[in-house]
């Protein structure tokens, strides 16, 4: 029959192996044989001795830590890291305005970049290209697969993928993938990864596609994309653009809409001389009513 | 590696705090594919102390350390009335002798000697972790124009073709935190640095005999989460059409995460991040080291209890010659290519027995070199490190490059201005570039300039922790070219060992103090 301690004596016996581990630092944790409490034994109470070798001190000689720096915070830090905890209460919470604003913009981004994590279970079961098509479809985008003719777009009604195989099937391969308008992130792309024969992709209109989401694509895909589209993308400079001459097969590509990239033209010329299979289109190299200007001048002469 | 957001503590949201406490556990997803954190501890069995040390090391720790006699303490005159005025804020406002014209400081919890990247990015993890009072933290800094400071001179190159695990798992969060600079270093009215990254890659050839050291590094890196491809020289010509692949066995080409940045703008980012989060910057010269003697308890059994010498106070000297002192709990030293003078001035290197080596750290100076060429590679030029060890990479969109070279040990040019020695171009760098690329042999040359790297005599890679005997005293230098990539990793791993008193994220034992003393080397692999 067991025997249960009183609560009491459960706290008393906590906190002594509190007040020890505090004590010294770091401390062993305490033995964890049953605290010499009265046991049932034979029907009668028996309370243990406290024997001398059960009197450990908790203190060990320091040089078993050596790899352990002693500083005086280290009183604050422990392997699970209370230490942040104890910052944090410690701390007054930031009722600014700007304190507010930022503590929920970070609390919505930390949530988007969770959303779009790599999933490894996905990718091991579906296999590459439908564990991108799943994840690209789910968020609004379209797929095409080699050998069909339709995109294969989430069903806006009801959350069903129409004609999207749920198991591994070897002969889907990714042929077109479109993203326009979703808010795709850096770690959402890493998703998009390992496909063998990737021809097609369109970023059009993604507010959060920078240069080195641009980078990553083009490292990702630099031996297979024919067609890229990045209109609209207002994060993406001329050096993301610049990167693109990795993507070795490239054929078009379509630009505009990039308020901060600043040498657009020379970079696309110079893009177009390294890559010689590509035409660049929305990009307007000269001007031409001021060619008409000049005729009509030359004309009056 | 960094997955404390995942499976951390969790918070309640009305309890974080002000500079979010998620900054701390920094999502470093995109590359951790890392159940295996690299311990340096894991293949070997433990070895116990004595073994640790060589032979002929033994006799010399057997002995004492003694702490040499350091700065006599002073006692600076301050004018009572001016004093006061200055404790209450009225003149210290406009004092020119601290940088951001507040009163004097007196003491802090640390002192960060050196106000280059590296000290800039220790505050401001310091900083974001002991948040407006939790920490008091000055930057101890002569130079607030950085006319001579390696972190502005850099050529900016962030890679992560290293050899050793820690150097390429820094140059990896180096790339997470460049590229979240903007959110991080951003503040009520400060907007964040563009650090300017041009993604264009590094290309590193390797002979025939380098190309096994090439390889086995590839899989390191590719394992650590770098996406790293290798080329043979049909496939590298096919890929680079401008390039001469005569003696090119093998070359490794980073895709991704790789290319060159803005040293000033990531500087600028964290400096001004950590004067908003409340770090101090003083504009002042460290003279000496002041100490004092502590009593080191020890248990019975394990030793006796003996008095050592611990750092107490900094002594700097201001712009008009003021000697001023900083009372402080722990000192880092970042102060770059000058790390070993001024740690002279602590004693180590100047006593006996762990206090017998010095910082192996001392200034090279190394020359970059800008030209016009109009037959260039053209966009898709990476940083290309060719096997003679010659370096040149794309500047711009106007045809212009920027090439370099690390000297052999018996050219070394001397250090005392950073005047630049034009014979070394014509000699050894451009040649070197011409043979590797026809396209260069027609070039111009049109400016160049020097800088000094906080060279690791030792092993030329970086001293990251504290010192055995001064364990007040933390390093934070002898990078030896690669510290820019480096430093945000750097700085959380300073803030870790001081407020956690470990490693927490990466494993940075082996760069610590104590290889300089047992004599274990860490290289770095280089390829041929």
């Amino acid at each position: 029959m067991a025997m249960s301690y009183s609560r009491l004596t459960q706290l008393r016996l906590s906190l002594k192996y509190f007040r020890r581990s505090c004590a010294s630092l770091p401390s062993p944790k305490p033995p964890t044989s049953t605290p010499q409490i009265a046991k049932v034994e034979h029907g009668k109470a028996v309370v243990e001795e406290k024997k001398e070798e059960d009197r450990v001190t908790y203190e060990l000689p320091k040089s078993i830590y050596f790899d352990e720096t002693k500083t005086g915070f280290q009183l604050f830090a422990s392997k699970k890291n209370h230490a942040i905890e104890v910052i944090s209460i410690i701390n007054a919470i930031e009722y600014t305005p700007y304190g507010i604003k930022k503590l929920w913009n970070d609390l919505k981004e930390s949530k988007l970049i969770r959303s779009q994590l790599y999933v490894k279970e996905r990718a091991e079961f579906l296999g590459p290209e439908l564990a991108t098509a799943h994840f690209v479809c789910f968020r609004g985008g379209k797929v095409r697969f080699y050998g069909q003719e339709d995109w294969i777009v989430q069903d806006p009604d009801s959350d069903i993928i129409p004609n999207l195989p749920r198991f591994y099937v070897e002969s889907y391969k990714m042929e077109a993938v479109d993203c326009s308008k979703m808010t795709l992130i850096y770690e959402g792309l890493e998703n998009m990864k390992n496909m063998e024969k990737l021809k097609w992709l369109s970023l059009e209109g993604c507010p959060r596609i920078d240069d080195w989401c641009l980078d990553r694509v083009a490292g990702e895909y630099s031996d297979t994309l024919e067609y890229l589209d990045i209109r609209n993308c207002p994060l993406v400079t001329d050096k993301g653009i610049a990167s693109l001459s990795k993507l070795k097969k490239l054929k078009t590509l379509l630009l505009g809409g990039h308020p901060e990239a600043k040498n657009l033209e020379l970079v696309c010329l110079m893009l177009e001389e390294t890559l010689p299979n590509l035409s660049i289109r929305g990009i307007l190299y000269c001007d031409e009513s001021l060619l008409k200007n000049n005729e009509s001048n030359d004309s009056d002469v | 590696m960094f997955n404390r957001a995942i499976t951390g503590v969790q918070l309640k949201p009305w309890v974080q705090s002000k500079y979010l406490v998620q900054n701390l556990s920094f999502p470093v997803r995109s590359f951790c594919n890392g159940e295996k954190k690299f311990s340096s501890k894991k293949d070997e069995p433990v070895e116990s102390p004595s073994s640790l040390i060589p032979k002929d090391f033994q006799a010399e720790l057997n002995e004492e350390t003694r702490c040499p006699p350091l700065a006599q303490p002073i006692e600076p005159f301050l004018h009572p009335i001016k004093r006061s005025l200055d404790v209450l804020g009225i003149t210290g406002r406009n004092d020119p002798k601290t940088h951001n014209n507040l009163y004097f400081p007196r003491h802090c919890d640390i002192v960060i000697i050196g106000g280059g990247i590296m000290g800039c990015s220790i505050a401001y993890w310091l900083k974001q972790r002991g948040h407006d009072n939790g920490l008091r933290v000055i930057v101890v800094e002569r130079d607030p124009s950085y006319t001579r400071a390696s972190t502005v001179l850099s050529v900016g190159g962030l890679r992560q073709q290293f050899s050793l695990p820690e150097n390429i798992q820094m140059s990896l969060f180096g790339a997470e935190f460049l590229r979240n600079a903007k959110k991080m270093l951003s503040g009520e009215n400060l907007e964040g640095p563009d650090v300017q990254f041009h993604p264009h890659g590094y290309l590193f050839l390797a002979t025939e005999k380098g190309a096994d050291q090439l390889i086995e590094n590839h899989k390191l890196q590719i394992s650590l989460g770098a996406k790293i491809k290798l080329f043979s020289a049909n496939k590298l010509k096919q890929k680079f059409p401008w390039i001469n692949t005569s003696g090119v066995e093998l070359a490794s080409f980073g895709q991704e995460n790789e290319g060159w940045f803005d040293p000033w703008a990531l500087l600028n980012g964290f400096r001004n991040k950590a004067i908003e989060l409340g770090v101090t910057f003083v504009k002042a010269d460290t003279v000496g080291f002041e100490t004092e003697d502590m009593m080191a308890h020890s248990k019975p059994g394990v030793g006796e209890s003996c008095t050592y010498n611990k750092l107490r106070r900094v002594h700097v000297r201001l712009a008009d010659g003021d000697v001023r002192t900083i009372d402080f709990a722990i000192c880092v030293m970042a102060a770059g290519a000058q790390s070993g003078e001024v740690s002279k001035l602590t004693g180590v290197g100047m006593g006996t027995g762990l206090l017998r080596k010095a910082l192996p750290v001392e200034p090279r100076k190394r020359y970059v070199y800008c030209f016009h060429a109009p037959d260039g590679p053209g966009l898709d030029c990476p940083l290309t490190v060719d096997t003679t060890g010659s370096y040149f990479r794309r500047e711009g969109l106007g045809g212009h490059y920027i090439a370099g070279k690390s000297p052999s040990a018996n050219e070394e040019p001397g250090i005392a201005n950073l005047d630049v020695d034009y014979t070394f171009f014509d000699q050894q760098v451009w040649p070197d570039v011409a043979h590797r690329v026809p396209g260069f042999e027609n070039i111009k040359l049109k400016s160049a300039w020097s800088g000094y790297y906080d060279y690791n005599t030792f092993d030329q890679n970086g001293v990251i922790g504290n010192h055995p005997y001064h364990t007040n005293l933390f390093f934070a230098t002898g990078f030896s070219g690669h510290g820019i990539q480096q430093a945000p990793a750097v700085g959380r791993a300073i803030m870790e060992l001081i407020v956690d008193g470990r490693f927490v994220d990466i494993d940075l034992k082996r760069f610590g103090f104590d290889r300089i003393i047992t004599n274990r080397p860490v290289f770095e692999q280089n390829i041929v």
